[in-house]
């Protein structure tokens, strides 16, 4: 739950800015998190044995280019803190500090002395010890002119972030192999770039609460919505049941409430339609183990039903694939099984699927821990409940008084096939997995010495079957 | 219980979170007298980022806010823009720089003197630049229109 809330709140971050109209060079690259980074030479490079750098320089190093420019306060505000980190971290990182010979208000040649004298003076200043390097080309390729924008570089040359000022923790974090929490940097890729931020949560999509063709665009008793997304809208969904959602998203004034799924994919749309909330709740004891959380496919075509949940990456998701969905009631009208049934109606007006709702024998993982001292062991110490589960559950997790069948909600992304269903009787537990959990034998491994096994088996639950018509 | 208060609450973030732009802009005009009218543009500005007066210490690196407005036969500028906020200093310790920001809201106030009385159209634009304590956004030109007399 909280990290598929985690994955919102991400996504919220993202595409919220305001523009800026910086003529794009004819070769722009975006930056991409898990790519290699595209090779580069910098060829006015300072304080570092070498005068000109390249990417294959850093092998074998985490490589930090600390972008900034010429206009940037807070950039140089954080340098004292880089040169220090830089000295702790001696031997795995190097900083290097990329300045901005361009300039932000289109009006002097790259050749001006301008950050150059800047650097001089704030490296006298703060008895900085960081390498420098001049460039525009670099930062212009990729549409770097937000400071400072890090660009987090692996030793195997892959980027791992780009983020504005990071920590001690963030940085040892990195080093670690693993990923911290860190703050998107602005704008989080091109793909944002000509992007206006054209979604307020306060009006109905698709409306600007204005006068339109006579009278207020805002102003129907009742209206359902669909459309296709796209990148200028951020991703949005209620998170929680139907009724619950429509009841809390108008003012309540109002006379109409509404439930909006924005940039949503179909097999959450349709969950919600048939099941009345995103997914099943692992507290609720009626539905968790009786109804399968996923949904039975018998159509030719699945590929809209892929979910993307999974998708971590914002940038790989294809647009074609989500949707958006708005429902607007009168307020009296607000009752889970009103909204549900106006909702199937709806998908099945456009997307024309049969879709029932029966029970049916499905095969499943159990999760189990049969050993009583493992048992023993994982039961909760009580302590408050604490999780340092990076934003992609990938790198592990380390929770405290958390339950069990969280645990096995995370796991199910690794088992797409079949759901992973909790049937330890555990409730909250205390777990430390330190391991990739992308990798299928460490993390099997990893369970198996905390007692934690997963084994297939096959029950009866109540299942959202979609055909064909 | 607890866990749908927490629900709420992550709602509540998403929703805030989803509301954030670093600066929003209002435009107003007044009337002053039967010719004279003052343009606002009011930036509202989120907590813990600041934008710069239009005037910088000398040496001052951040981007000053600018209001230009495109001339007209039909009216005249009178006087400079005005700030009305509270005007805070940021420090650049490195630099032994002070300069001069404003958080939270600030009204630029451009009077403007019609030559005869019509109708007419302020056309102009406001570049800023954003930043908190620890990074800077680019500047930002948002170009407006509004209507006086």
């Amino acid at each position: 739950m909280s990290v598929r809330f985690s994955l919102i709140l991400i996504l919220q971050l993202i595409g919220l800015t305001d523009t800026w109209a910086q003529p794009a060079p004819q070769n722009v690259n975006f930056l991409v998190v898990g790519q290699r980074c595209p090779d580069f030479t910098f060829s006015d490079v300072h304080y570092f044995p070498k005068k000109q750098v390249s990417l294959n320089d850093f092998k074998g190093k985490w490589l930090l280019l600390d972008c900034w420019n010429e206009n940037c306060s807070g950039c140089i505000a954080g340098m004292p803190t880089i040169n220090r980190m830089q000295k702790q971290f001696a031997d795995k990182v190097q900083y290097l500090l990329v300045g901005y010979t361009g300039s932000l208000q289109g009006r002097k040649s790259v050749s001006d002395p301008t950050i150059r004298t800047l650097y001089e003076k704030v490296r006298k200043a703060g008895n900085l010890q960081l390498p420098v390097a001049f460039d525009s080309t670099f930062l212009d390729t990729h549409q770097i002119y937000a400071g400072p924008y890090c660009i987090v570089i692996d030793p195997d040359g892959i980027v791992r972030a780009l983020t504005g000022p990071l920590n001690e923790s963030q940085l040892t974090t990195f080093i670690a192999g693993k990923t911290p929490v860190y703050a998107v940097s602005y704008p989080p890729d091109g793909q944002e770039q000509n992007a206006e931020p054209t979604y307020d949560s306060q009006l109905p999509f698709l409306t600007k609460g204005t006068a339109a063709n006579a009278g207020s665009d805002t102003a129907f008793l009742f209206r359902s919505l669909l459309s296709e997304w796209n990148r200028t809208i951020p991703r949005y969904m209620a998170g929680i049941a139907i009724d619950v959602a429509a009841r809390i998203s108008s003012p309540p004034q109002s006379r109409t409430r509404r439930f909006e799924l924005i940039g949503e994919d179909l097999k959450t749309i349709y969950t919600y339609a048939y099941l009345g909330q995103w997914n099943v709740s692992t507290w609720d004891s009626a539905l968790y183990g009786n109804f399968c959380p996923h949904l039975v496919l018998e159509t030719k075509d699945s590929v809209l039903f892929m979910q993307t949940s999974a998708l971590w990456e914002y940038r790989s998701l294809n647009s074609k694939d989500l949707f958006c969905y708005s429902l607007t009631v009168p307020a009296a009208k607000v009752e889970k099984k009103y909204l549900m049934g106006v909702m199937q109606r709806d998908l099945q007006n456009y997307f024309g699927y049969n879709v029932t709702v029966e029970t049916r024998k499905m095969a499943y993982w159990r999760l189990i821990v049969p050993s009583e001292k493992a048992r023993a062991r994982l039961r909760t110490k009580g302590q408050p409940f604490t999780a340092d589960t990076p934003s992609n559950g990938n790198q592990g997790i380390a929770a405290k008084n958390f339950p069990i069948r969280n645990l096995a909600n995370l796991l199910s992304v690794h088992y797409p096939d079949e759901p992973v269903i909790d049937e330890s009787g555990l409730g909250n537990i205390d777990l430390t997995l330190d391991v990739l959990m992308t990798d299928d034998a460490a993390r099997t491994k990893a369970l198996h010495d905390q007692g934690i096994e997963l084994v297939k088996g096959y029950k009866d639950m109540k299942c959202i079957v979609i055909r064909d018509k | 219980m607890k866990r749908s208060v927490l629900i709420l609450l992550i709602l509540c973030l998403a929703y805030m979170v989803r509301a954030q732009e670093k600066v929003s802009l209002e435009y107003k005009v007044t009337r002053e007298s039967e010719k004279v009218f003052a343009l606002h543009i009011i930036a509202t500005i989120s907590p813990g980022w600041h934008i710069y007066a239009q005037i910088q210490p000398s040496g001052g690196i951040s981007i000053p806010t600018k209001i230009t407005i495109s001339q007209s036969p039909l009216f005249v500028l009178s006087g400079k823009t005005r700030e009305v906020g509270t005007p805070k200093k940021q420090k650049v310790e490195l630099l032994h720089l002070e300069q001069n920001i404003y958080e939270g809201t600030v009204d630029f106030i451009q009077k403007v003197q019609l030559k005869v009385p019509v109708k007419t159209q302020l056309k102009g634009a406001i570049i800023y630049q954003v930043c908190t304590d620890e990074q800077c956004l680019p500047p930002v030109t948002t170009n407006f229109e509004v209507a006086i007399g």
